[in-house]
């Protein structure tokens, strides 16, 4: 990549289709091929002979344990899908969906074990759910094998389809990749910060924090020119106490440090952060400071910080004037549950409806209830109108991609915890960020990057003149 | 620039192995975190007054065990939870005429708690029985409770001019007004007895034994020593042991027992409880405040299982919880006879690890550290025979000898022990989980005249387990690694061990609980406390400690000790000492990194508290202790792991109905709704499939039929209907008689403050 073409960093990022503010959703396309599945769409009439038997749905996902606070959403999100599906009397208007639930946090073996029986025992139709990383490579080659239809709506590790299921038939996912992390962040850095040449990290001491910070430095560096990383601190798995590596970063003066930590560990950390004046001293970008449920961070948390959600969806965007699938979809969620949805909230939620929609549009091919082979037929290539903006579905890898999105925090009179500033959320179409169809997978074809990405991200991008 | 690559990496110091898996491989989400919520909790003294400003202005999250003194109106930022507190207990005066025959002591027990109507309030509630909404066995009861008071009723106030002695503050608020309160001379005397006294102390990771919560144990603790009539205390002794040995056939023979029991223990009015306290805990309720409180029915806040659900609202894990108590921790910490005030009790909480824990909600258990598989045996078989290889301790010196041939028992427990590493390093060990059973068989029994080797306290603690204990086998010690996430491998070592023992329920946790191979402490540091102890340098209890005449074993504040404990250390490690009891477990080797590994932690800790539960002590003084978390990836619970014992739901029956050989019983369901920060309560008809959050409701529809002589004739379960409501079968074939249909419906187990309902209905001969 050494030998790519320089361009400025405005060149860059608007060749990445980069837009600030309430200008994105506008800007934007739907980015790839294949046809809309439009949830405000008025039902066609369904064609042939309906069963009335319920459609069952097994949902592994975290019901105990930190990652509840992934799963809980997430599964709400589900059953309102479900709850709105059965109140048009099922899909097709004929079948209602029933969810067999189980507790991911039993572990790796354990839900295998719960999908082999989902499938056998309780005849599942469909396989949804699975948060894990951990997981999804496990569950995702049981599943090819069992023939079940699965949509994971997370589960975001690279590897699934660049390793464990490299031709998946069954198996789809929704929510967008990991390595779309960093590089999210790196870009609403290079857009809000251009300026911002010494970087410090800190990130968990396993592999999502090496995935990050990997991607974060690597896209940096292209889309600005010139960074030099003056501090790591890598804090060992549940570290609570911060404040060895405040000091350390500190003391190196970075002018931008990016953040890995999640949930309970960012949550000490930006607060032990905080007696130290760290956030007057540099900005931060961070990957997950809203990876949760929105409410999970307070209102003590610093303003014009970079909040990542996981480079998927913040229920404030896109805004309600622009998209009402997502007002509508905040609104319900809101009375229902009595809480904002989270990323995996909608990721659950548009799993089902996407799932209905492939259902409904194969029933007009092929007349009475699709078979799975027409139902993946038509999940391969799908785009879908979803609460997050347009979700894509890519035939070769089974991929959802939805544009990434990431924003600063400001505290508004109307919530009781932070959200985004409406007119500094970073809107990324995902095809600028991601590997393209058909990319060479890690090991192989000269790939010997981590990822796919990091691979594409290193032989493509030009490097912005610093 | 550099990118830092790096491949897998092993975190030795954690014992965690990270494997070969490549960088992409797992995801942000972190899927076991071990231990609880907050990161640290500091326990501190703190009066009243200024209790009710730091909890209103959130600097202290909870106040426990006593009331905060708001100046004004309780803020609304401040929440409280209920629980029982004491029990108000009448008794009289032998040496004073008022009242000599049991009788009469009845009569003018009812005839004082007539005068004292009126006078009932939220935090007292004057019931003239013993078994309380806050005990589990309350259904059972629920006749003889209406009875009692509308005797009571029938009655009318004495007239009497009554002297009296009064012990606690509601005692004296009640008396106060209406009686003269005299130091001597006195007729009638009213006390507040804790609940919390009569549940038994604990000893290391035994909490008491399996009833402790039970109304009908407590009321023999409290109730049984004054029985004055033989023929009664004759009875209760023979009841009282049926209930302990679990002699019953089914929950009807039960029921008959217990309330046999409290017929025999309340007919004399040698003691009378007539009512009981409300303790009322605060704590801070606001957007920064804590969630997910799971409260003891009987312990309140000052109980493992709300150390192990708080949670601070705004960290979805860590963060630092402050933690008021009136009290000054004035216990010696030692996990033998010390730890035994209510600050103790807490600090316990957070250091130690119960084998099982009481279930907030009812009279059950929760496994923490063990996972039990109990096998019953058919009674009339004459039991389970054990391996002739099964060991028991010998009573005085805690030795474990071989049980012999043909030896039987009613249950057999296999054991799988969740170990984990201790503070000081070392690894749990099944040395570690026998060491207990030598504490207790070696200390708990007076065998010889020299007082020295023995401890009163200890004796009272263990007896349930050492009575009913039979023989005990360790298995083999299995290993496995354990995944998180796909990532990190945590190897497990996990030993197996069957116990036997002479005592069946139907609760099965119940028989798990009685005597598990558990041990919180490292043996090191029970050999280090007997090696004080038999030195005459401290007493494991307090009452042991003032007979001698030696210092209180404090293993964190007495420096004197603390210098002649390191010492001891130091020559144990030379000679790599070993107690009798486990020189067939441990070899002079270990035992010499053992005393290494102790010797160690005191010099660089500057104590000897080394446990293996899920806080560390890291500073103290004389009114406040500070514990930090020890995240240690082999603990085997984690954040989140009770949460289902918070915010139980509970059944309002709003119906009950009777149609002919059937009972129809209405009702609603209230639960306990999360929004955002905040909770409320929402109230909706009961129906099959029930939420609660996103788990269905398990419903138990408790009832009991009375017979018109007062005997149970069945306890049954109530089936639901498809709209919700449920039905109840009456024995066929009832006699002509008017029977009595007790009801109550447990949500998800839980039985606190049920609504339930009592029926009287005519049965004409059929």
């Amino acid at each position: 990549m050494d030998e790519q073409k320089q361009v400025t960093r405005r060149d860059f990022l608007r060749q990445l289709g980069v837009t600030v503010g309430a200008a994105g959703l506008g800007a934007t396309g739907i980015g790839a091929t294949g046809y809309l599945a439009a949830p405000a769409r008025a039902a066609m009439k369904p064609k042939g002979n309906i069963p009335s038997t319920p459609i069952k749905t097994g949902h592994i996902t975290f019901l105990t344990g930190p990652a509840e606070l992934l799963g809980g959403p997430g599964l709400r999100g589900h059953l309102l899908a479900a709850e709105e599906i059965n109140a048009q009397g099922g899909i097709l208007g004929k079948r209602k969906i029933e969810t067999i639930q189980a507790d991911e946090a039993a572990g790796t073996d354990a839900n295998v074990k719960e999908l082999r029986r989902m499938k056998l025992s309780e005849k599942i139709d469909l396989f949804t759910g699975v948060i894990s990383s951990g997981n999804t490579p496990a569950l995702g080659p049981v599943a090819e094998e069992l023939k079940v239809l699965t949509m994971f709506n997370d589960g975001c590790t690279d590897f699934l389809f660049d390793k464990a299921v490299p031709n998946p038939k069954y198996v789809f996912r929704v929510t967008n990749i990991q390595s779309a992390d960093g590089v999210t962040a790196a870009v609403g850095a290079a857009q809000h910060w251009p300026k911002a040449r010494k970087i410090a990290s800190i990130q968990p001491d396993y592999s999502y924090g090496r995935n990050v910070h990997e991607h974060f430095t690597l896209a940096l560096e292209r889309l600005t020119g010139g960074i030099e990383v003056v501090a790591e601190a890598w804090p060992k798995l549940f570290t609570t106490d911060f404040t060895p590596h405040i000091t350390k970063l500190l003391s190196a003066k970075p002018d931008l440090l990016v953040v890995g930590l999640w949930g309970g560990d960012y949550v000490a950390f930006y607060k032990q952060a905080l007696r130290y004046g760290l956030f007057d001293k540099m900005k931060v970008a961070t990957t997950l400071a809203f990876g949760g449920v929105p409410h999970a961070v307070g209102k003590d948390h610093p303003e014009g910080v970079l909040a990542g959600v996981h480079a998927n969806y913040h229920f404030l965007y896109p805004p309600g004037d622009q998209w009402p699938v997502n007002k509508k979809f905040v609104d319900t969620y809101h009375k229902r549950w009595k809480e904002y949805p989270s990323f995996e909230s909608d990721g659950a939620y548009t799993t089902l409806m996407m799932y209905k929609a492939a259902v409904e549009k194969a029933n007009q091919l092929t007349g009475g209830w699709p078979d799975d082979e027409a139902i993946i037929a038509m999940l391969e290539g799908m785009g879908y109108d979803s609460p997050a903006g347009y979700v894509y579905i890519r035939p070769d890898n089974h991929q959802g991609y939805k544009d990434a999105v990431t924003g600063l925090t400001k505290n508004l009179p109307e919530y009781d915890f932070p959200v985004w500033d409406p007119n500094s959320i970073v809107y990324i179409p995902i095809r600028s960020i991601t590997a393209p169809p058909n990319w060479p997978k890690p090991g192989q074809g000269g790939n010997n990057e981590s990822t796919a990405a990091a691979d594409w991200i290193k032989k493509t991008w030009p490097k912005a003149k610093a | 620039m550099t990118i830092k690559r790096l491949s897998g990496v092993t975190l030795v110091c954690l014992g965690v192995l990270l494997g070969g898996t490549s960088l992409a491989d797992a995801g942000h989400e972190v899927t076991h975190i071990p231990s609880y919520y907050p990161q640290e909790i500091a326990i501190e003294s703190v009066d009243p007054a200024a209790a009710a400003t730091e909890l209103t202005k959130n600097k202290m999250q909870a106040y426990i065990g006593s009331l905060p003194r708001f100046a004004g109106p309780i803020p609304k930022n401040v929440k409280a939870v209920e629980s029982l507190d004491a029990f108000l207990v009448l008794s009289f005066n032998p040496a004073s005429n008022v009242s000599r025959q049991g009788d009469e002591r009845c009569a003018l027990a009812r005839g004082i708690v007539a005068a004292l109507a009126g006078s009932s309030s939220a935090d007292v509630r004057l019931t003239p029985y013993p078994v309380t909404p806050f005990h589990p066995d309350y259904l059972q009861h629920l006749d003889r409770i209406e009875q009692a008071k509308a005797m009571v009723a029938s009655q009318g106030a004495i007239k009497q001019a009554l002297k009296f002695r009064a012990h606690g503050e509601h005692a004296l608020a009640l008396v106060r007004p209406r009686w003269q309160l005299v130091g001597k001379g006195w007729d009638a005397s009213l006390e507040e007895v804790p609940a919390t006294r009569l549940m038994s102390a604990q000893l290391d990771g035994w909490l008491g034994p399996p009833w402790m919560k039970q109304g009908w144990f407590q009321a023999y603790r409290l109730l049984a020593p004054t029985l004055s009539n033989p023929r009664d205390k004759t009875a209760t002794e023979s009841t009282y042991r049926r209930l302990v040995y679990g002699e019953h056939e089914d929950l009807t023979e039960q029921y008959s027992l217990e309330r046999r029991l409290l017929a025999d223990l309340t007919r004399g009015c040698d003691r009378v409880v007539i009512g009981y306290t409300v303790r009322r805990e605060y704590y801070n309720d606001e957007l920064s405040g804590v969630e997910n409180i799971a409260v003891d029915s009987q312990l309140g806040l000052n109980s493992p299982v709300f150390i192990r659900t708080v949670k601070l609202k705004d960290f979805p894990w860590n963060g630092w919880l402050r933690l008021g108590m009136n009290e000054k921790p004035g216990a010696a910490w030692n996990p033998i006879g010390g730890f035994s005030d209510a600050a103790g009790r807490l600090i316990w909480s957070t250091l130690g690890d119960p084998a099982l824990l009481p279930v907030p909600y009812n009279g059950s258990w929760i496994h923490d550290r063990v996972n039990p598989h109990v096998t019953l045996a058919w009674r009339p078989s004459g039991g389970l025979e054990l391996p002739v290889d099964a060991v028991v301790p010998q009573s005085g010196t805690g030795m474990l000898i071989p049980v012999g041939e043909k030896k039987f028992a009613l249950a057999k427990i296999v054991y799988e022990v969740a170990t984990s590493r201790f503070s000081d390093g070392t690894p749990t060990e099944v040395a570690d989980l026998l060491y207990p059973y030598v504490i207790a068989y070696r200390w708990g029994v007076k065998s010889s005249g020299d007082d020295r080797a023995y401890d009163p306290v200890i004796e009272a603690t263990t007896r349930p387990m050492r009575e009913q204990l039979v023989g005990l086998k360790v298995l083999r010690v299995e290993r496995k690694i354990e995944k998180i996430g796909g990532e990190i491998e945590v190897p497990k070592r996990i030993p197996i061990v069957e116990v036997y023992v002479n005592f069946t329920a139907r609760e099965l946790p119940q028989v798990a609980a009685l005597a598990p191979p558990w041990s919180t402490v490292p043996w090191q540091v029970l050999v280090l406390m007997e090696e004080a102890v038999q030195r005459g340098l401290a007493a494991f209890s307090k009452e042991q400690a003032q007979r001698l005449g030696v210092s209180w074993l404090d293993l964190v504040r007495d420096p004197p000790l603390q210098a002649k404990l390191l010492g001891l250390t130091g020559q144990f490690a030379q000679s790599g000492y070993r107690p009798p009891a486990l020189r067939e477990l441990v070899t002079e080797e270990q035992a010499r990194a053992r005393w290494r590994a102790l010797k160690q932690f005191a010099e660089v800790n500057k104590h000897f508290l080394v446990t293996n539960g899920p806080y560390r002590l890291k500073q103290w003084s004389d009114t406040s202790a500070v514990v930090q978390v020890d995240r240690d990836l082999a603990y085997p619970g984690g954040v989140g792991s009770f949460n289902h014992y918070a915010y139980p739901p509970r059944a309002a029956i709003t119906a009950v109905k009777r149609d002919g050989r059937h009972v129809l019983i209405y009702a609603d369901v209230e639960t306990v709704v999360q929004e955002q920060r905040n909770h409320a309560t929402v109230r909706e008809p009961l129906k099959p499939g029930a939420l609660r959050g996103l788990y269905v409701i398990r419903t138990d529809s408790r009832f009991v039929v009375i017979g018109p002589d007062g005997s149970v004739l069945r306890v049954g379960t109530a089936k639901m209907a498809e709209d919700g409501h449920l039905v109840a079968e009456l024995p066929e074939h009832l006699p002509r008689g008017r029977y009595t249909f007790l009801v109550a419906i447990y949500l998800d187990g839980n039985t606190v403050d049920p609504s339930a309902k009592l029926l009287r209905f005519e049965a004409n001969a059929s």
